[in-house]
């Protein structure tokens, strides 16, 4: 099932599908390794619109929400 | 010969840095620390080698067109440069992919392995020879908090220079490797901009890299550009992806491989506390909890400190002061001056030593632990309500110590307009010299309550210039995407060393202007000066802001040394029983207006040093308009009110 990461909950681990963001923001992704076909664990939602937090590789990632809303995964 | 480190953010080059050239490069464990790069120089083995700190990079793929400062340098760096590539080998597999970038510049190279205290935390084993047979350089094992190895590192990069020992390439499928043939046969004899590799342009070609095309704007033909889009677009048609996409997957393919032909996981060491850390100090509800709790008692810690230090060195200069008045007489010229030197530099002692230095000690820890950039995280929602995002709270929180060392900081942000807005709301945050203004009057002739009040009142203010200045100033930010840095224990010696290096902007920038000004300051009283320039402010000091007129000279010279306004003050109205000659309400007003009305003259001299004179000019009279219409404001509801 193909959901925005924004949809996901705490804990939840997602292969990342799609991201449909610029250049700009899809390379910075990239350098960090939130690539089409990763999977990632998001550890940390804010309320109200906040920054989430994941987790690849052991590494932990910020990504504000509007970031967050352009990249789509798939749960399984 | 130079020596270039080049590595990935929180890798440790400046760990590595600094073990070899001494204290130069701040190194922290929040992003950006190394903004600019940094030169040094050392000797090693009876050789001299420059080398150089270069900021954080995760790629040499400009992700934005006004590409990075960093990867310019790279670029441009002398034919005689050995680049040290700095790698977390905790997190090899993503390193892994910089490091393949830089085999692409064809420069004598040598990798660091650094961390490998973590690898062996982590449980994981590096074959670094196998590694070194691959990539065809040295490779050394490095611990950079400890030093271990970095010398043999900088001997391997001595080594790597003199017999000029440049990495391999790495191919990638078959038809990438086609279409990179096929642009570097395009390329064919034009002559590159110096240095440059004809397979690493055919690559930048291939990625549509701005910064690397503006280079070779003149070395190309028109024809030549549109032979590249067309094969750009031929080669698109069969992937049906954009090139740069294509190549960011080959060589993270790439990575992946060579580092599962290299290195071997096994079960950590511990579990992985870090992880369980943050479960509760980002917590939307537990993590804001944690983090009010954490600035609180840092705020409370520093000012028991500071007060309880204080008198001590105060009271040293006043015996200072009467001694200088039994040597001079009293009504010379020479005194004045003097008196002005003493005044000034004791100022800068009393209000350094008491409140900022605590204060660095503690913001030196929240960085060093990796707390700082959580409180960003946790910040960032609110941060983007007034058009900023989580970083800003750095140079903030900084603000509270002083201004200076604040205004600095605002470095750490990548836009012009994040710079400007943040320093704004930064010079309006109460710095320890204000605290002093704002304790000493309203906590002393009112309430402590009161005191608080202006704080809270002040984050309201902050709030809104900061929105209002991004509603001036709008932007479509890229959003937010920050590494976090893993908890470490801080080390002792890297807090002493940030410590000075933040307390030297202070002493360099800020405390001559202290100086000078208390000299001016004295020169003035002694001509007698105040009573004339009173009258002429009298109008707006008394008229509109409804003060004393008395108080004019001490707004005038609060903007040298803001401490300066209360002792000032206490001279003017000629008693330092405020309450007997002011109303409450005129207190309240004084102090709110002389703590936020402009920056101090030191301030200003790092607004004008980062953003420049004409901006660091609008933002005081920006602030003066503002803090008049409140000030103002405060005159006509404060009596409704008692
Ligand atoms: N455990 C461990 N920690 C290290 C090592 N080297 C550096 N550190 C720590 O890692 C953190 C980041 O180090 P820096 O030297 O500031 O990293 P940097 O690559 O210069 O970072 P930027 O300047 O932000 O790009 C600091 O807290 C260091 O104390 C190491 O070999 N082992």
């Amino acid at each position: 099932m193909t959901v925005r990461l924004v949809e996901c909950g705490r804990g939840d681990r997602v292969r990342i599908v799609r991201i449909d963001a610029g250049r700009g923001a899809a390379l910075n992704l990239m350098n960090l390794g939130l690539d089409v076909g990763h999977v990632v664990e998001l550890l940390q939602r804010s309320p109200l619109r906040g920054p989430l937090l994941v987790s690849h590789d052991g590494t932990e990632i910020a990504i504000g929400y509007h970031l967050a809303e352009k990249i789509l995964v798939e749960k399984n | 010969m130079q020596l270039v480190l080049v590595g990935q953010p929180y890798s440790g080059k400046s760990t590595i840095f600094n073990h070899v050239v001494g204290y130069k490069s701040l190194s922290t464990n929040a992003p950006g620390s190394s903004v600019e790069h940094t030169h040094g120089s050392a000797e090693l083995d009876g050789e001299r080698i420059d080398v150089i700190d270069l900021p954080g990079i995760y790629s040499l793929q400009a992700s934005d067109d006004a590409g990075d400062p960093a990867v310019e340098h790279i670029l441009e760096a002398p034919d005689d440069t050995v680049l040290i590539n700095v790698i977390d080998a905790s997190v090899l597999a993503r390193s892994l992919e910089l490091t393949l970038q830089l085999t692409e510049l064809r420069r004598p190279m040598v990798v660091a392995l650094n961390m490998s205290d973590e690898v062996l935390r982590k449980g994981i084993t590096i074959d670094a020879g196998r590694l070194a047979v691959r990539l065809g350089v040295p490779v050394v094992e490095t611990v950079g908090r400890s030093g271990e190895g970095v010398f043999d590192l900088f001997r391997a990069a001595l080594r790597a220079g003199r017999d000029r020992l440049v990495p391999e390439v790495l191919p990638g499928p078959a038809h990438v490797e086609r279409l990179l043939a096929r642009l570097t046969e395009l390329l064919g004899d034009r002559p590159l901009p110096r240095g440059l590799a004809p397979r690493f342009v055919a690559i930048k070609l291939l990625e549509r890299d701005e910064c690397v095309g503006r280079r070779l704007e003149p070395h190309l033909s028109a024809d030549d550009r549109a032979a590249t889009a067309a094969r750009l677009t031929e080669f698109e048609a069969t992937t049906e992806q954009r090139a740069e996409y294509v190549m960011s997957a080959v060589r993270h393919n790439l990575a992946f491989e060579l580092f599962e032909s290299v290195a071997r996981v096994g079960t950590p060491a511990g579990g992985d506390l870090g992880r369980r850390l943050d479960r509760v100090l980002m917590h939307p509800v537990s993590g804001f909890a944690i983090l009010v709790a954490v600035l609180t008692g840092m705020f409370l810690l520093v000012f028991r400190v500071g007060s309880a230090v204080e008198p001590l060195f105060l009271g040293g200069f006043e015996r200072l002061e009467l001694w200088l008045a039994g040597m001079l007489p009293p009504e010379s010229l020479g005194y004045a001056v003097v008196h002005g030197v003493v005044a000034g530099f004791g100022g800068g002692i009393g209000i350094v030593v008491p409140y900022l230095l605590p204060f660095f000690v503690a913001l030196a820890l929240l960085e060093d632990t990796g707390y700082l950039t959580r409180i960003a995280f946790l910040m960032d929602n609110l941060m983007h309500r007034i058009g900023l995002h989580g970083m800003s709270v750095v140079p903030i929180l900084m603000g509270y110590g002083c201004s200076v060392p604040g205004v600095l900081a605002t470095r750490i942000l990548k836009s012009r307009r994040d710079r400007l807005i943040t320093a704004t709301l930064t010079t309006l945050i109460p710095c320890s010299a204000r605290m002093t203004i704002i304790f000493g009057l309203i906590g002393f002739f009112i309430s402590m309550q009161a005191a608080v009040f202006v704080y809270v009142a002040n984050l309201v203010l902050i709030g809104l210039v900061g929105w209002v200045m991004s509603k001036v100033m709008p932007e479509e930010s890229p959003g937010l995407i920050m590494e976090l840095p893993r908890y470490r224990v801080p080390r002792l010696k890297a807090l002493a060393q940030k410590t000075w290096f933040r307390l030297k902007e202070f002493v360099v920038i800020a405390w001559p202007i202290l100086i000078a000004g208390s000299v001016v300051l004295e020169v003035f009283d002694h001509y007698r000066w105040s009573g004339p320039l009173n009258d002429f402010l009298a109008p707006y000091t008394s008229g509109l802001l409804g003060f004393p007129a008395a108080v004019g000279v001490t707004l005038l010279f609060g903007i040298m040394r803001k401490e300066l306004a209360l002792v000032l003050l206490f001279a003017a109205i000629g008693t330092a029983d405020v309450a007997s000659v002011m109303s409450t309400s005129q207190i309240f007003g004084y102090t709110f207006f002389v703590t936020f009305y402009v920056p101090c003259l030191a301030t200003f001299a790092a607004l004008a040093k980062e953003l420049g004179w004409r901006t660091a000019s609008s933002i005081t009279g920006v602030t003066l308009a503002i803090v008049t219409v409140l000030t103002v404001g405060l005159r006509l509801v404060v009596p409704l009110l008692s």
